[in-house]
């Protein structure tokens, strides 16, 4: 099981109901769904998959060719995939050492479970489709000739080509994109460091939203802007770190991603969180712009007649990212580090409260890095961490 | 002396084309940008003053192109839907793109930009797509300007919106919830960002004429019968009710005003384009300036049109104090692509047309429209007389056919001023023309009509229109907008249809608040159902399962506990992947309305039905029902409390 500590932006997982027959297949089909077979790590016990990863298979519009879905769970497929309009580039594993009566059973589960209304599976019918597996595993491509889809069902393509967003797997410089991100004001960045480290940085707040580093940079930005301007942007990893909002409730974090509200749940106007304080300034954080040092943004702000440059570059020890941090004029000024629990600071100058506050003098302040690291047992977090969790 | 001809009205039933490019302007096509991306879409066209070409991309990559030689060499990368550009000089460009007007430079030399300076993000963002920022234009002063478009019913907006959130402006099916959505924006060269005009739907495309008039386009829809264009003066209101949430001195919600009231507001358009015959939807407004090599059209105006291949001509004349005047067709058809969205002249005097569509009707890739210096056949004016219309040509006309009254077949006609989409040509009514003259040059051409309609618009498909040497005349359709005549002009009939909506009580001109922005979510479990059966047969309803309608008398109630008594939005989730299925409102007992409930696009397409609500303190009855036929499936009510100040 992966461990899921924010469940930032992850579909909920809600208890399932089974409108289907609880027959002896079903239940059979159940236990392997849920313990031998470990589909239930990819497509979850709620069969909605994970988005952009594994495709869902409660409503799935795959489901509709019994035949196909033995020989995708027999042989396995790789390749780029498009389920109920969504794309999904994880590879299923075969299972050709599960027995033909087993596999009738998973399959028979998964076309009844979550409300799906699909025909009943038997072992004969495993058997038959065996003899015909091919050498290697499914492409989407060789799977749907031999299964193609019923016309009649409007269904034409089950695939596509990947483009540019879906080749930046390794990312080896800089990539900076303005675009529409979940859980940010509609100005954001997504912004793709070397190493893999990945950040939300809004401009609307003029502050970091959140880190994340598994699973890859945003995918699909071209259908942002391919189509008319409306998807939000969507990755596949979980944000080790995001920034404190006292504006936004832990439930809020599911909806973040969504285009279709009558009202908001705040607008930037109302936001207090801005991270940094100094002493006899109210003002409000003003964006100013950004500049490319090197390929990586530097990011320019004012608070009142203070200027705040931050320029984010992944960590020495390629665990995280540093924020270097610029202040002019020289000002003491007091930072309020986001308490969170998968995540850890450290910072050049000063000490970090157990709360989380860095206090710095002026003369600290003119140029400091904070560096954020994900907590995990595998790395141990680095000397001064935050102490409080939710 | 001019020779006066009277003839008889003729009607001639011959189909002629009325439009088409002149032969004497080619039309080729340039290489496209070497997009990482693959796009060929082009959002933003200028020339820098070393004469190499600028381009935006939707993919936010900005290049530059060697005319010289052809090469084309990435400027800038990241940007967020870039939609018009200025090259204010070789190293440096300024930038309309979603959140902000951005200078981006390169400082350093390297011939790649390096800062992205906010020159201003002072406006709103819901995140709604449709909220487009279009074209900045410098004036001689060095004032900028821009144009904001507004949100689209076809989506919502985004959980956190950047600036203040107004949910006067929320409703209608294009909004203006955030500042200055559905402005024209002035940014001074002390850089301060003003809203300079209001009204504005989908303004894409500002522009000056050679006298420094600032002109803008919209798309038709709704309050905008027509596609137009508007001459732009600081603080008028040009007719899309959304962004008046943002007028100092407008109160109340403009969907709640009656549309008479907003009427008066309004200054007409400079020019209407007939839509489906003219231009759909018009893009950027370019001055045919003097050192543009385009023929006899100097300190005209050039409209693009995204949904044909098509750039229109406007001839603009002052009359009552306001300019008015026609449109024709110019660049039409043959090689022209279609989404004719930015324009500009290159340093050889020749045309660089941008093509795109975001899904749309449109095209892709660059144009070149280049003049081949010789005189084409066309009209270089149509200007109002006091009986009817002057045209001037570019040579004479054969006189045989120009003095044919029924080669002259004018119509006039209006459209609707309301909140509906577009509207229909109303009182199509033909224009009798009683005589023809022709100048003893031959070049004009005076057309007396019988009447003269202020505030309709005049147009006509000349026939078979031939030069005194032979040449075809290349376009013959031209569409006037005659809001004024040169005497006499009666007020404005306003052409509005429908009235103003029932004042809702929670509304009537107060500030309303959110009580609570999330609201209170009752699911169909949590009701009483009447003969609905629940499923959860169709992906994304939230909870355990939605509430499947089947019948004529069937309902769903929901007892609701309110705080207060007072206001409240409410928001009914549904999809319905048939026609509209209307379902009764029923509030405490009392009929409230009944909802239309439109066709989500799929029975897994969950939207909002949003109604405003009078509740009591303590349980309420809310109350959906059928409505003598089916209704769609219902996720969820959800319950929003406002509180009137």
């Amino acid at each position: 099981m992966k461990k899921i500590i924010t469940p930032l932006f992850s579909v909920l997982i809600v208890g399932s109901a089974y409108a289907a027959p609880k027959d002896a297949t079903f239940v059979k089909g159940k236990d392997l769904y849920d313990g031998a077979g470990s589909c239930i790590a990819c497509h979850m016990a709620d069969g909605k998959g994970q988005p952009g990863s594994v495709p869902p298979l409660a409503g799935s519009d795959w489901l509709d060719n019994p035949d196909r879905t033995i020989a995708i769970v027999l042989r396995g497929m790789a390749g780029p995939v498009k389920v109920n309009g969504d794309r999904y580039y994880s590879a299923m594993p075969p299972h050709l050492l599960f027995d033909d009566e087993k596999i009738a059973d998973i399959v028979t589960y998964v076309n009844h479970a979550w409300g799906n209304k699909g025909a009943a599976v038997t072992a004969s019918q495993v058997a038959k489709a065996r003899k015909g597996l091919p050498q290697a595993v499914y492409t989407p491509e060789s799977l749907l000739k031999s299964f193609p889809f019923d016309k009649k069902r409007g269904r034409k393509n089950g695939t596509f080509t990947p483009d540019f967003d879906d080749t930046l797997m390794v990312v080896t410089e800089p990539v900076v994109y303005r675009t529409f991100m979940p859980g940010a004001s509609p100005a954001a960045f997504a912004v793709a460091l070397p190493g893999n480290h990945y950040y939300c940085w809004d401009a609307g707040e003029c502050r970091l939203r959140y880190a994340w580093t598994k699973g890859g940079f945003i995918r699909g930005n071209q259908v942002h802007w391919s189509s008319n301007g409306k998807p939000v942007a969507k990755f596949n990893g979980l944000p080790y770190y995001r920034a404190r909002s006292s504006k936004l409730k832990p439930e809020d974090y599911d909806h973040l991603a969504e285009t279709a509200r009558q009202i908001p749940f705040y607008d930037t106007t109302e936001t207090v969180d801005f991270p940094i304080k100094i002493d006899g300034v109210d003002a409000s954080p003003k964006y100013k712009g950004y500049r490319l040092v090197q390929g990586y943004p530097e990011f320019i702000y004012k608070v009142g007649d203070y200027e705040i440059r931050e320029l984010i570059r992944t960590s020495k020890n390629n665990l995280g990212i540093t924020r270097k941090f610029f202040v002019s004029p020289k000002v003491p000024i007091t930072f309020k580090l986001t308490p969170d629990g998968s995540a850890s600071y450290s910072s050049s100058a000063g000490t970090i409260s157990q709360d989380g506050t860095l206090k710095l003098t002026a003369e600290q302040a003119v140029e400091f890095d904070l560096t954020l690291t994900e907590k995990n047992p595998a790395t141990p977090a680095t000397t001064q961490t935050e102490g409080s969790k939710k | 002396m001019k020779k006066l001809i009277y003839l008889l009205v003729l009607s001639l039933t011959a189909k002629l084309a009325f439009g088409g490019t002149s032969p004497n302007y080619k039309v080729t096509k340039i290489s496209n940008p070497p997009s990482k991306f693959g796009t060929k879409q082009i959002d933003g066209l200028d020339f820098l003053p070393d004469g190499r070409m600028v381009v935006c991309l939707p993919s936010g990559e900005v290049f530059f192109y060697d005319p010289k030689t052809s090469g084309w060499q990435l400027f800038a990368e990241g940007l967020h839907n870039p939609l018009g550009v200025i090259a204010e000089s070789n190293s440096s460009l300024v930038i309309s793109q979603r959140p902000e007007v951005t200078r981006v430079s390169d400082t350093d030399g390297d011939g790649k930009a390096d800062f992205h300076q906010v020159m201003t993000d002072e406006f709103g963002m819901s995140g709604n797509y449709h909220e487009f920022h279009f074209t900045p234009v410098k004036d001689k002063e060095g004032n900028y300007f821009f144009s904001l478009g507004t949100g689209s019913s076809g989506d919502g907006i985004r959980p956190i919106v950047r600036g203040k959130f107004d949910r006067r402006g929320r409703p209608g099916r294009m909004h203006s919830s955030t500042p200055f959505r559905g402005c024209v924006m002035k940014l001074t060269k002390d850089g301060e960002t003003i809203p300079w005009s209001y009204g504005h739907r989908t303004p894409n495309g500002l522009g000056f004429d050679l006298e420094g008039n600032l002109f803008v386009t919209d798309n038709q829809g709704d309050w905008v019968g027509s596609s137009k264009l508007f001459h732009v003066k600081e603080g008028r209101f040009y007719g899309h009710a959304a962004s008046l949430t943002w007028k100092s001195g407008f109160e109340g919600a403009p969907l709640e005003a009656d549309p008479k009231d907003l009427a008066k507001m309004r200054t007409r358009a400079a020019v209407v384009f007939p839509h489906g015959s003219m231009a759909n939807s018009p893009t950027q407004v370019l001055a045919i300036s003097p050192d543009a090599k385009f023929g006899p059209f100097i300190g005209q105006l050039l409209v693009g049109e995204m949904n044909t291949n098509r750039i229109v001509r406007v001839m603009l004349e002052e009359v009552g104090g306001e300019l008015q005047g026609a449109c024709v067709p110019f660049i039409d058809g043959g090689a022209l692509a279609r989404g004719c969205n930015r324009m500009a002249w290159a340093p050889d005097g020749s045309l660089y047309v941008g093509h795109t569509k975001h899904t749309w009707a449109g095209g892709e890739g660059i144009s070149r429209v280049e003049w081949d210096g010789e005189n084409p056949f066309e009209a270089i004016s149509m200007k109002l007389t006091k009986t009817g219309f002057r045209f001037t040509f570019t040579k004479p006309v054969d006189s045989k056919v120009a003095a044919e009254v029924a080669n002259w077949p004018f119509k006039r006609y209006y459209y609707k001023y309301h909140k509906t989409y577009g509207s229909p040509q109303m009182d199509v009514t033909p224009v009798e023309v009683k005589s023809v003259e022709i100048s003893e040059d031959g070049k004009m051409v005076d057309i007396h009509l019988k009447e003269l309609k202020a505030w309709h618009i005049h147009e006509v498909k000349i026939k078979g229109l031939k030069s005194a040497d032979g040449t075809s005349l290349a376009n013959s359709y031209f569409a006037y907008t005659l809001n004024r005549l040169l005497e006499n002009t009666p007020p404005d009939p306003l052409h509005v249809s429908g009235t103003a909506s029932p004042k809702k009580k929670a509304a009537s001109g107060k500030p309303v608040k959110v009580i609570n922005p999330r609201g209170t979510v009752y699911q169909v479990t949590d009701a009483k159902l009447k003969g609905v059966r629940t499923s959860n047969l169709n992906d994304g309803y939230t909870g355990t399962c939605y509430a499947d309608f089947d019948k004529e008398k069937e309902s769903i109630e929901w007892a609701v506990e309110s705080a207060q008594q007072g206001p409240a939005e409410i928001l009914i989730r549904y999809a319905l992947g048939a026609s509209a299925r209307p379902l009764s409102l029923i509030v405490n007992g009392a009929k409230h309305s009944v909802l239309p409930f439109p066709d989500t696009g799929g029975w897994s397409n969950w939207k909002e039905m949003a109604a405003t609500v009078d509740l009591q303190k303590g349980r309420n009855s809310i109350v959906l029902a059928t409505n003598g036929a089916s209704g769609g499936n219902i996720d969820h009510l959800q319950i929003i409390e406002l509180k009137v100040d």
